[in-house]
């Protein structure tokens, strides 16, 4: 009777404990996510977005370096073809704008992978070894900080020359230093927590500590982080673009199209609308996600 | 604290010492100089006797040392775009024009961004409040460039109200007589956008989060009118995370912003920094790091001090006390 006494709730709180498996942290922020109306907003122009990156050569009505040298800077709906005019060289102006949106994307994924594969490592080191280790990684954040983002990635960019490639390198290299530190202080903070203490004392191996306790607690700040590394990222591609040193002719990209329109806006306003409305919505739409995300994955926020 | 203001200063001297290594390494790691396709062809003895004159000639070390041993007396050499004067000369030059812009924005952008911050935190879960937060952030989110573009389209090109491009590069404009000249509307409302959202975006957190603090709860029971509530007790509260804003945008603001200099064509320091780039201005190119990573640190260790004035509660240098 005492042991079925004390067996019955234990089979319960299992039991209780699979009902309830549902919510996860990650099924509660799925819901958090999604009562949110700005970050449904966001995440459906993301993926609006993501899906005509993707689709970009089966949605473009003409290819994107197809010049037209009887049909330059036609206005919206001028020409049938062409429902977004064309560009100062007889382009399709839609099917750039579509490609453009690949461009972006491909900067931004790439740019924060390599600042993930770069910064989360570095990172982790110094904020799990601390001592000489973290003592170095932060002086060289700490001068790394203090070069002017902007003008460092131009002056590389000036050394180099533009091109997708170089574009991506150059903003990798500034931009690995934010994950790096914030990785660092997950790491200094959840060294000093209740359970890793308790898996050292249990005699956990190192390896396994990092593995299994620390970095799937760090994970939420840096996805995070990544969120919102990626419109930083495209912000920057489109920038460079714009002062005419990033993405190379004939590949297309939304700064650049913004910045070529400005000689031209005074009459062809279409070259200026169409890039500008399509950076600041994929800008929107990455932030309001970015925020979303936040809000959904800091546990302090849920009540 | 003197101790902990020498650290400081001394870690300035020492970041800077390394931005000047690095940058003279970038620009010499790649192969072309800045007199390689200028003017034509030089005859190889023009272009080696011009080499002669800016020490281009010597061995790398050799050019960096006499550099630094200059700089540390505030010579910063001749520019190679602009040989009749000196780096220092045209820096102030641009910066004219570029202080009036980044001056007229921190004014814009830190009133309209305290207004807005606090008016929505004071409103706080209202309407109003989403709709504020919602307009700081489209201009935090969205680049300076585009705003940029939307209001030429719409103020100069569709309604035709001001001019669209220029700054006077004389300084003619000066702030003084700034109400009778529009030059100036555009570029600053298109730059001050940003950091307006910025700021109000941190005034609307710290002033919530004062808001809810027991002694604000005190000074309204006691009957403090609400007016002197938000000035006395609230703001001053809220002042730390509004100098972290500072902090961030002011060097920002004062060393220009290229897209707004480009957009505009107005000849500031952002603009003439890529042309410098690009011409292999050597001098210039160190010249304007040096200064910008200058004005950096020094924000940051004022905007540290500026903590301690502010709420003497905190504590610099650690645990060494006052």
């Amino acid at each position: 009777m005492q042991t079925a006494a004390t067996t019955k709730p234990r089979a319960g709180s299992l039991f209780d404990r699979t009902a309830k498996s549902h919510r996860t942290l990650w099924h509660n922020a799925l819901r958090q996510f999604m009562r949110n109306r700005f970050s449904v907003l966001g995440l459906c122009l993301v993926s609006f977005f993501i899906f005509l990156a993707v689709f970009a050569n089966l949605l473009a009505p003409h290819p994107y370096d197809k010049v037209y040298f009887d049909r330059v800077l036609l206005f919206p709906l001028e020409h049938a073809s062409h429902p977004l005019g064309t560009d100062e060289v007889g382009r399709d102006y839609l099917s750039r704008l579509l490609h453009g949106a690949r461009t972006s994307l491909f900067v931004g994924l790439a740019v924060q992978s390599i600042a993930v594969v770069i910064g989360v490592p570095v990172g982790s080191i110094a904020g799990y070894m601390g001592g000489k280790v973290d003592f170095v990684f932060t002086r060289v954040v700490d001068i790394m900080s203090a070069f002017p983002g902007l003008l460092f990635t131009i002056l590389i960019i000036s050394l180099w020359g533009g091109g997708l490639f170089k574009v991506i390198v150059a903003l990798s290299i500034t931009s690995w230093l934010g994950l790096a530190r914030l990785t660092r202080a997950q790491f200094l903070q959840l060294r000093e927590s209740g359970y890793v203490e308790a898996a050292v004392c249990t005699g956990t191996p190192e390896p396994r500590i990092i593995a299994r306790h620390i970095i799937p607690n760090a994970l939420t700040p840096l996805l995070v982080a990544v969120s919102f590394g990626i419109p930083a990222a495209m912000y920057g591609e489109a920038g460079l673009s714009f002062l005419g040193i990033g993405i190379n002719d004939p590949l297309p990209s939304w700064g650049k199209m913004v910045g070529v329109s400005n000689a031209y806006v005074r009459v062809y306003w279409h070259l200026a609308l169409f890039p500008t409305i399509a950076i600041a919505l994929a800008m929107l739409g990455f932030s309001f996600m970015g925020d979303g995300l936040r809000d959904a994955l800091d546990p302090r926020l849920i009540e | 604290m003197t101790r902990y203001v020498t650290g400081r200063i001394l870690s300035l001297l020492f970041v800077m010492w390394i931005v000047s290594m690095v940058t003279f390494a970038m620009m010499h790691a790649v192969p072309g100089g800045p007199f390689d396709e200028t003017k034509g062809r030089l005859p190889p003895a023009a272009r080696e006797n011009i080499l002669r004159k800016y020490g281009l000639d010597k061995p790398y070390h050799v050019q960096y040392l006499n550099y630094m041993k200059n700089a540390l007396r505030l010579d910063f050499g001749i520019p190679f775009s602009n040989p009749t004067s000196t780096v220092t000369e045209v820096i102030l030059s641009r910066w004219r024009v570029t202080a009036q812009v980044g001056i007229l924005t921190v004014l814009f952008a830190f009133g309209g961004g305290i207004l807005m911050g606090v008016f929505a935190a004071y409103h706080q879960n209202s309407i109003v409040d989403n709709a504020v937060t919602f307009l700081a952030m489209l201009g935090v989110v969205i680049p300076s460039f585009v705003v940029a573009l939307w209001l030429i389209l719409i103020f100069a090109v569709r309604l035709d109200l001001v001019p669209m491009r220029g700054w006077s590069d004389s300084g003619e404009c000066v702030i003084g007589d700034i109400a009778f000249c529009s030059d100036w509307i555009l570029p600053v409302f298109a730059y001050c956008i940003g950091p307006m959202g910025v700021i109000g975006r941190y005034t609307r957190a710290s002033v919530v989060d004062v808001m809810r603090q027991d002694y604000t709860r005190t000074a309204r029971a006691k009957g403090v009118s609400e007016r002197m509530l938000m000035f006395r007790h609230v703001l001053r509260n809220a002042q730390i995370p509004m100098i972290t804003a500072l902090a961030t945008e002011v060097p920002n603001l004062m060393t220009g912003s290229i897209f707004i200099e480009s957009t505009f064509s107005i000849n500031g320091l952002g603009k003439y920094f890529v042309t410098s780039v690009f011409n292999r201005d050597y001098p210039m190119i160190m010249a304007l790091f040096l200064l910008i990573a200058f004005l950096w640190s020094l924000t940051y260790l004022l905007s540290d001090l500026a903590y301690t004035w502010v709420d003497p509660r905190v504590r610099l240098g650690g645990a060494q006390g006052a």
